[in-house]
C-alpha cells in the first residue's frame, strides 16, 4: 500500500526552542490516513516522530530529519457521560476541550498541567502530573482504557484488564511503542467552579518545606514557586499556593460559577491592556539582573501583601498559570529555554534542592521561574513519580552559555540520580544516558525494550528524545545485563 | 567521541587521521573509494586497539552516499564525530581550463563533503550533540594562478563550513575547520614549492582540533600568520606576486 500522503517540509522545535529541527510532517484526519502515513514512513525509510501539542519541553515531539506525524486533526470527543464522569476522546482531543466540555456537568479533568494545551495523547505518552500529584498521581491513573495503533497499522484496545504490561508502559512510554489514538478519561466530580485559594510565604527553603507538609493535608492542590535568585539564608524563599476544592452545597452560586465562561481566562489585563502584547513588555526583563528584580518583586509583594491570605480563583485561574500570559516564552527568544525538572526521594530532599539551587549560583545561572511540587508513586514502567517533591527551573539558552547550561543540567543529574531521583521527559533536553539507566534502571528498560521488540520490531517510532537519550539508555542496559551474564 | 567516521581515509590526511585518532573503545568508520587501501588503514587502526568499519564508497555519487549512510547508522548507532578529508587536485596547466576536470575537483571537494555533513548535522541536531569536521586548504583563503576550480572548491568549503559554524554552534554541535598548507601528502608531493609538513604531525594537530571542538586550526599554525598577511595584500599587489 502506497496512498499518496500529504506532506510538508517544517521545522518542528520542542516548546522550549531549543531543540528540534527540519522535518517532514504530515496530519493525518483518519485512520486510514494514519496508516499509509505510516506504511509511507516504513517504505521510504524514515523513522517516526508523534506530536500532538509539542507541549513537551525538550525533544519528546521533535523528530528531525524523521516523519513527524501530527495527530491534533484527531478531535473529536467520542463521548462524555455525566453520569459516570468518563470521557471517551481521539487522541488530538485537547484539556480545553475537555474541561469545556465536561464543567458545566460538574466534571473536572482529574489531573491537568500548567496550560491547558496538551492532547489526550501527548499527557497519556508523557504521563503528566499536576498540582495534586502528591494526592492523585499522574494522568496515567485516572485512564480507564486506550486505543493504540501499532506501527504495523494494527488496533489493540488496552487497559488495566486487557494487557497491562503494555498499558503501564504506553503511558510514559514517549510514544515510542505505539499510536495512541484514543483514551478514555475518568474525570472528577466539582461541586464549585470556585477553589478556596491560600497563599503562604516562607524565607528560605526549609521553612518553605515545613509550610508546604503542614498544608498538604488539608489541600488538593499545592504548588510552591522559589526565588531561585535568593541566596545564603534566603537560599530557596518562595511562595506557595495551596487549594481547597469546595463540598456539594458549599457554592451558593455553583450552577453559575460551574459555567464555560467563568472559567476562561481574561483577554484583557486590569481591563483593558491586551494580554497578547504582554510578553513584549516582559521582554526587557529577559536577562539576569532583569529576572533577578522580577523574583524579589514577586517575593516581596507575595510577602507583604499576599501572605496568610485566603482567596477564591477559578479552577482555570488557578491551574492554568502558563496560558495566563500568551507566547510569555517568546521572551526567551531567538535560543529558546529548557526546563530542568528534578525528582528527589522525600528523605533527601532537604540535602538535594538546596545543593541544585547552590549549583546553579556556582555557575551564575539561576533559574528564571523555579516550581516545587510534592509526588508519590505510580505503577508505570516509566515513571517519573516517586515518595518525594519535585523542583522544576527554566533557564535561558545563549550562545555563551550553551555548553555550560548542559554541563549544569548534567551536574544537577547526577545529584538526583545519586540520590534515586528520576528524570521527566515532557520537560528534558539535557539528559544523559548514563543518567536514564540510572534513574529507571535496567530492568525496566529492558521490560521497555522487549516491549517495543514485539510492537515495533522494526524501530519505526523514534523521536529525537529516543535516539539522544532512551536508545542508548537501553543499550547501556543491555551492556549492564550482558556483563552480569 | 567514541565513534568516528572518516571520509576519504585511505590515503593521505584521511588515513594519517585515522591512525592519530585510533584508540582502544573508539570506533572508526572509514570511508572511500578504494577497498584494499581502507583495509589497509583499517588494518593499522585494528593494530591501534581502535575498531574499524571500512566503507567503500564514491562520495561524488549521492546514491552511494545515501545508501552507505544508512549503512553506517545501523552499524555505528552511536556516531559522534564525521570528518571529511577527501579531495582531489588533479595537475592544471598554467592555460589549462577545463570544465570536465573542473567539475570532478568541485564534486569531490564541495558537493561531496556538502551530501555527507547535511546528513550529520540533521542527526546530531536531532541529538543535540556531535562534532562536524572538513579539511579545507590555505589554498581557499586567496585565488591563487595555480588551481582555480582546486582554490575555488576549497574557499566554498570554508564558507559552507562557516555556516554550520554559525547555524549550529548554539545548539550543542561543534564544527571544526581544517586548513592545511603543503602537507607531506601523495597530493602535494611534487607539486607544493618548499619543504612538506610530515603528516602524522598534521594529523596529530587535527586530532586534537576535533577532540577540542575548535573552530578553525591552521596546520601547522604559522599559516595562520602567513595567511593573515597574504590576505590582506591588495589585488593590484597580489597579481604581480607568485606565490
Amino acid at each position: 500500500m502506497n496512498q499518496a500522503i500529504a506532506l510538508e517540509s517544517q521545522t518542528i522545535a520542542g516548546w522550549g526552542m531549543a531543540v528540534g529541527g527540519a522535518s517532514q510532517v504530515v496530519a493525518p484526519t483518519s485512520k486510514e490516513g494514519l496508516a499509509a502515513a505510516l506504511a509511507y514512513a516504513a517504505d521510504h525509510g524514515l523513522r517516526v516522530a508523534l506530536r500532538g501539542s509539542g507541549c513537551s519541553y525538550g525533544d519528546a515531539a521533535c523528530g528531525t530529519g524523521k516523519l513527524v506525524i501530527d495527530l491534533a486533526q484527531f478531535h473529536q470527543i467520542l463521548d462524555f457521560s455525566p453520569q459516570t464522569g468518563i470521557l471517551r476522546g481521539e487522541a488530538g482531543v485537547t484539556l480545553r476541550q475537555v474541561w469545556q466540555t465536561a464543567v458545566a456537568a460538574g466534571f473536572w479533568p482529574p489531573v491537568v498541567s500548567g496550560t491547558m494545551a496538551p492532547t489526550l495523547g501527548g499527557a497519556a505518552s508523557m504521563n503528566i502530573h499536576g498540582k495534586n500529584a502528591y494526592a492523585v498521581g499522574p494522568i496515567g491513573e485516572h485512564i480507564q482504557a486506550l486505543e493504540v495503533m501499532t506501527p504495523g497499522g494494527q488496533l489493540l484496545e488496552v487497559s488495566r484488564q486487557q494487557r497491562p504490561d503494555l498499558f503501564h508502559a504506553i503511558i510514559g512510554g514517549a510514544g515510542e511503542l505505539g499510536l495512541i489514538t484514543r483514551v478514555d478519561l475518568k474525570l472528577k466530580p466539582i461541586y464549585s467552579g470556585k477553589l478556596n485559594v491560600h497563599a503562604t510565604s516562607a524565607p528560605n527553603f526549609g521553612a518553605l518545606l515545613d509550610r508546604f507538609v503542614q498544608a498538604l493535608p488539608s489541600s488538593d492542590y499545592a504548588v510552591a514557586w522559589l526565588d531561585a535568585f535568593a541566596t545564603g539564608r534566603a537560599l530557596g524563599r518562595g511562595l506557595i499556593h495551596t487549594a481547597r476544592q469546595l463540598a456539594q452545597g458549599e457554592d451558593p452560586d455553583a450552577k453559575n460559577t460551574l459555567q464555560v465562561q467563568q472559567q476562561e481566562l481574561p483577554l484583557h489585563l486590569m481591563g483593558v491592556f491586551p494580554k497578547a502584547a504582554m510578553w513584549r513588555l516582559m521582554k526587557p526583563f529577559a536577562h539576569p539582573a532583569g529576572m533577578r528584580l522580577i523574583n524579589w518583586a514577586k517575593y516581596q509583594s507575595g510577602r507583604w501583601l499576599e501572605d496568610g491570605k485566603d482567596y477564591q480563583q477559578s479552577h482555570g485561574a488557578f491551574h492554568f498559570l502558563l496560558d495566563y500570559v500568551p507566547n510569555w516564552k517568546w521572551i526567551y527568544r531567538p535560543h529558546g529555554l529548557v526546563q530542568h525538572q528534578s525528582f528527589v526521594p522525600d528523605d533527601r530532599v532537604r540535602e538535594v534542592f538546596p545543593a541544585i539551587l547552590a549549583l546553579c549560583h556556582k555557575h551564575g545561572m539561576p533559574s528564571w521561574l523555579a516550581v516545587l511540587k510534592r509526588h508519590r508513586p505510580d505503577p508505570f514502567l516509566l515513571s517519573h513519580g516517586l515518595d518525594g517533591w519535585s523542583l522544576a527551573q527554566d533557564f535561558p539558552v545563549t550562545p555563551r552559555n550553551r555548553e555550560a547550561l548542559w554541563e549544569m543540567c548534567h551536574q544537577m543529574d547526577e545529584l538526583v540520580m545519586n540520590a534515586g531521583g528520576k528524570v521527566y521527559f515532557a520537560k528534558d533536553a539535557t539528559v544523559r544516558p548514563a543518567s536514564v539507566l540510572q534513574a529507571f534502571g535496567a530492568e525496566k528498560l529492558l521490560q521497555f525494550k522487549a516491549l517495543r521488540d514485539e510492537l515495533d520490531p522494526n524501530g519505526l517510532l523514534a523521536t529525537d528524545l529516543y535516539d539522544r537519550a532512551l536508545a542508548p539508555a537501553i543499550a547501556l542496559a543491555q551492556a549492564a545485563d550482558c556483563q552480569a551474564k | 567521541m567514541d565513534n568516528i567516521l572518516i571520509i576519504g581515509a585511505s590515503s593521505g590526511i584521511g588515513a594519517a587521521l585515522a591512525q592519530a585518532l585510533a584508540r582502544p573503545g573508539r570506533t572508526l568508520a572509514l570511508v572511500a573509494r578504494r577497498n584494499e587501501a581502507l583495509a589497509m588503514v583499517a588494518e593499522q587502526v585494528r593494530a591501534l586497539g581502535g575498531q574499524a568499519i571500512p566503507l567503500a564508497c564514491d562520495v561524488t555519487d549521492d546514491q552511494q552516499v545515501e545508501f552507505t549512510w544508512n549503512q553506517l547508522r545501523s552499524l555505528l548507532p552511536g556516531l559522534d564525530t564525521v570528518v571529511y578529508c577527501s579531495g582531489i587536485m588533479p595537475d592544471v596547466g598554467p592555460d589549462e581550463f577545463d570544465s570536465v576536470k573542473d567539475r570532478v575537483i568541485v564534486e569531490t571537494n564541495l558537493i561531496g563533503a556538502m551530501a555527507w555533513l547535511n546528513r550529520a548535522a540533521t542527526l546530531f541536531l536531532s541529538l543535540g550533540r556531535g562534532t562536524l569536521c572538513a579539511v579545507g586548504s590555505v589554498a581557499g583563503d586567496r585565488g591563487r594562478r595555480p588551481g582555480p576550480a582546486y582554490g575555488a572548491s576549497k574557499a566554498a568549503l570554508h564558507t559552507y563550513m562557516e555556516s554550520l559554524y554559525n547555524r549550529l554552534y548554539v545548539r550543542g554541535i561543534r564544527v571544526v575547520t581544517i586548513k592545511p598548507g603543503p602537507i607531506d601528502t601523495p597530493m602535494a608531493r611534487g607539486k607544493a614549492k618548499g619543504a612538506l609538513f610530515p603528516v602524522d604531525l598534521a594529523a596529530k594537530r587535527i586530532a586534537r582540533a576535533i577532540e577540542r571542538g575548535e573552530r578553525e586550526v591552521y596546520v601547522p599554525a604559522k599559516w595562520a600568520w602567513i595567511m593573515g598577511v597574504i590576505r590582506l595584500i591588495p589585488p593590484t599587489v597580489f597579481r604581480r606576486l607568485s606565490i
